[in-house]
């Protein structure tokens, strides 16, 4: 299949078209302002807005954050949006590391009670947390029996083994369980990717982070999310191991052979798919649960690990640190949510790849706490300026199905970084920042510093100023620990 | 002949060249290896036999290299040393040879999430020569 190509016209400020064109069935909308657009033409990502445009029964438009670029398939930074009886559902639409996500905790430990603590909370939090290559927990190696009811309990599996508390659950997307679940369709190769896995944070990109409220937008939506200036956060930044990438490499081999079997054509083939009226379609719905899940259930041990840490080294209990779940978000999913199109009420099975849910309040999945703010977002930045909180809007349920932007995305391939790190100390630099890093491997560090990743809050300004999020607070970093 | 690590921006790659296939699924191997460590730090004190069919070549390329991600994310296995035969362009019989991954000894580079077939399109023969890209 061939795209004539892309012709963009900006709609206002923040908002620019791919007009629909040849194979393409709906429109392409890009979220960005002129500056972020300049980087953003510079690869292939327009191209994949307008390919993923070409999917059958895509509803509405291909949409794309401002934080956009390219991927496999689906451009990061991706919505769309699919009928449930004449669309299909892409692997490539999810990514691989299924429900990659943030969680975001409050406390009511201090700023200066964390500065004078730094060390002590860096190499406490590294020892704890699982990270890097390789990482698995001794104690936490699962049975057969036991991945299965993580796959299909999430979150909840792991507070039944001590890990966290009730109250954490309704603070969750899909309250950490999406249940379409089915332990059956992943295989074997999964569970013994993810076997020792659960309860570590990975590599690459991954991290916890323990920070601090810098500036307040909003100070009535901070103060019902529980943040305030000065006072200590945590992130934690990780997905579902092996268990997911595996679960992806799996179904990318069962779509290729579905694409061809009910003759789609694809732009790409990395855009494999299947109708999610198909046995293959509803397989990967589930498997992908599957791997949600265990996502979600190992952000919920890592938050036991982090409780410990403030625990052993403050030396207090559970109730005088106050670090509770602010919110966690998936950012690579595929859910069926129910939305407005044409002034009709519709279920559509939506794509997010590198984006986030972003609710408005009164939403019936907002959660109860959060019926007045709306659903919080969490953006992290790189590990040297900041990470952005904002909650969700009218705006992002009219335009874009809910969905706002992710992150900050990398200007600046690994071996550029490490050329460019050269003769230098990440470490020390950031030191002098005021911020301690830990990680398991100095490459890791590296390729990771600061200068390789776009400049969060130009995504964020944008999102907020076309409305479809509302900035509440930004966090900076204290200490951070990597893989 | 040989691989060739190629800038990628959020991710990375390699060109990799051969004058045979299973030379060329060598040292696609190879570069795998190169990305999670330091390939001239792994011994051969392990074994191991490999069989994967696939519809294509490109298919039995990305199955070999998840093959090996597979092992090294299960079995802590690290592979520097192969030999490989390639029937039809879709049958791989292959014996490699490494280690137990050791922190102490192997350095660690980046964790690999999965093989994509972004840009994988064998060309020419011989030589042989692709481009793979990982999705870390």
């Amino acid at each position: 299949m061939e795209l004539p190509p892309v012709r963009l016209e900006q709609i206002d400020p923040y908002r620019w078209r791919i007009p629909k064109a040849g194979p393409m069935h709906v429109d392409g909308i890009v979220y960005a302002t002129e500056k972020l657009m300049e980087s953003i033409r510079e690869d292939q990502s327009l191209q994949q807005v307008a390919n993923v445009a070409t999917l059958p029964g895509i509803v509405k438009a291909s949409i794309a954050m401002p934080d956009i670029h390219w991927g496999y398939g689906f451009p990061i930074g991706g919505v769309a949006a699919f009928d449930l009886e004449r669309g299909v559902i892409s692997p490539g639409g999810v990514g691989y590391d299924i429900n990659c996500g943030v969680r975001l905790l409050r406390s009511d430990i201090t700023r200066k009670q964390a500065e004078q603590k730094k060390k002590e909370l860096v190499e406490t939090l590294f020892s704890r947390v699982p990270t890097g290559v390789g990482a698995h927990r001794k104690e936490l190696k699962l049975s057969r029996e036991e991945m299965k009811q993580v796959a299909q309990k999430g979150a909840a599996w792991a507070l039944t083994k001590g890990f966290g508390e009730q109250a954490d659950i309704a603070h969750i997307e899909e309250e950490g369980c999406i249940p379409q679940a089915d332990p059956d369709l992943v295989s074997d190769r999964a569970y013994e990717r993810g076997r020792d896995q659960l309860g570590t944070l990975g590599s690459g990109n991954h991290f916890a982070e323990v920070g601090y409220v810098e500036e307040i937008y909003d100070e009535s939506i901070a103060q019902a999310l529980g943040l305030a200036p000065d006072f200590v956060t945590v992130i934690i930044h990780c997905g579902s191991r092996g268990f997911g990438h595996q679960i992806c490499t799996d179904y990318l081999e069962v779509m290729a052979r579905a694409a061809q079997k009910f003759g789609i054509d694809l732009p790409d083939r990395q855009l494999a798919c299947a109708p999610l009226s198909s046995e293959e379609g509803q397989h990967y719905l589930a498997a992908m649960a599957c791997g949600a899940n265990f996502a979600f259930c190992n952000r919920q041990i890592i938050t036991h690990y982090v409780r410990e840490t403030f625990e052993e080294v403050f030396g207090i209990g559970p109730k005088e640190h106050g670090l509770r779940v602010v919110y966690d978000v998936c950012h690579n999913i595929a859910k069926i949510e129910e939305h407005v199109v044409d002034g009709k009420r519709q279920k559509v099975c939506m794509h997010r790849k590198g984006a986030t849910r972003a609710l408005p309040p009164g939403h019936p999945l907002t959660p109860e706490a959060y019926k007045d703010t709306g659903q919080p977002v969490l953006i992290p930045g790189d590990m040297g300026r900041y990470s952005y909180v904002l909650v969700g809007t009218e705006g992002a349920l009219k335009e874009t199905f809910g969905s706002c932007c992710h992150g900050a995305g990398r200007v600046m391939s690994r071996h550029e970084a490490k050329r460019r790190a050269r003769g230098r100390s990440i470490v020390d630099e950031l030191k002098k920042q005021g911020i301690l890093i830990r990680a398991d491997g100095m490459a890791t560090i590296v390729e990771e510093m600061p200068e390789a990743y776009k400049d969060v809050s130009l995504v964020v300004e944008a999102v907020h100023a076309a409305g479809i999020g509302k900035m509440v607070a930004r966090l900076k970093p204290l200490c951070v620990i990597k893989g | 002949m040989g691989y060739r690590r190629i800038a990628h921006t959020g991710d990375t790659g390699f060109e990799i060249e051969g004058q045979s296939l299973p030379e060329l699924f060598r040292e696609a191997a190879l570069g795998l290896l190169d990305t999670i460590t330091d390939p001239e730090t792994v011994q051969t004190s392990v074994k191991r036999e490999f069989h994967i069919e696939a519809r294509d070549t490109e298919q039995l390329l990305v199955a070999w290299l998840s093959e090996l991600l597979y092992r090294f994310d299960t079995e802590d296995l690290l592979f520097s040393e192969f030999s490989i035969q390639i029937r039809d362009g879709t049958h791989l019989k292959a014996e490699a040879k490494g280690e137990v991954f050791d922190p102490k000894r192997h350095p660690i580079k980046t964790e690999v999430k999965g093989v994509t077939y972004h840009q994988l399109k064998i060309e020419g023969g011989p030589p042989y020569r692709t481009r793979v890209i990982l999705d870390l």
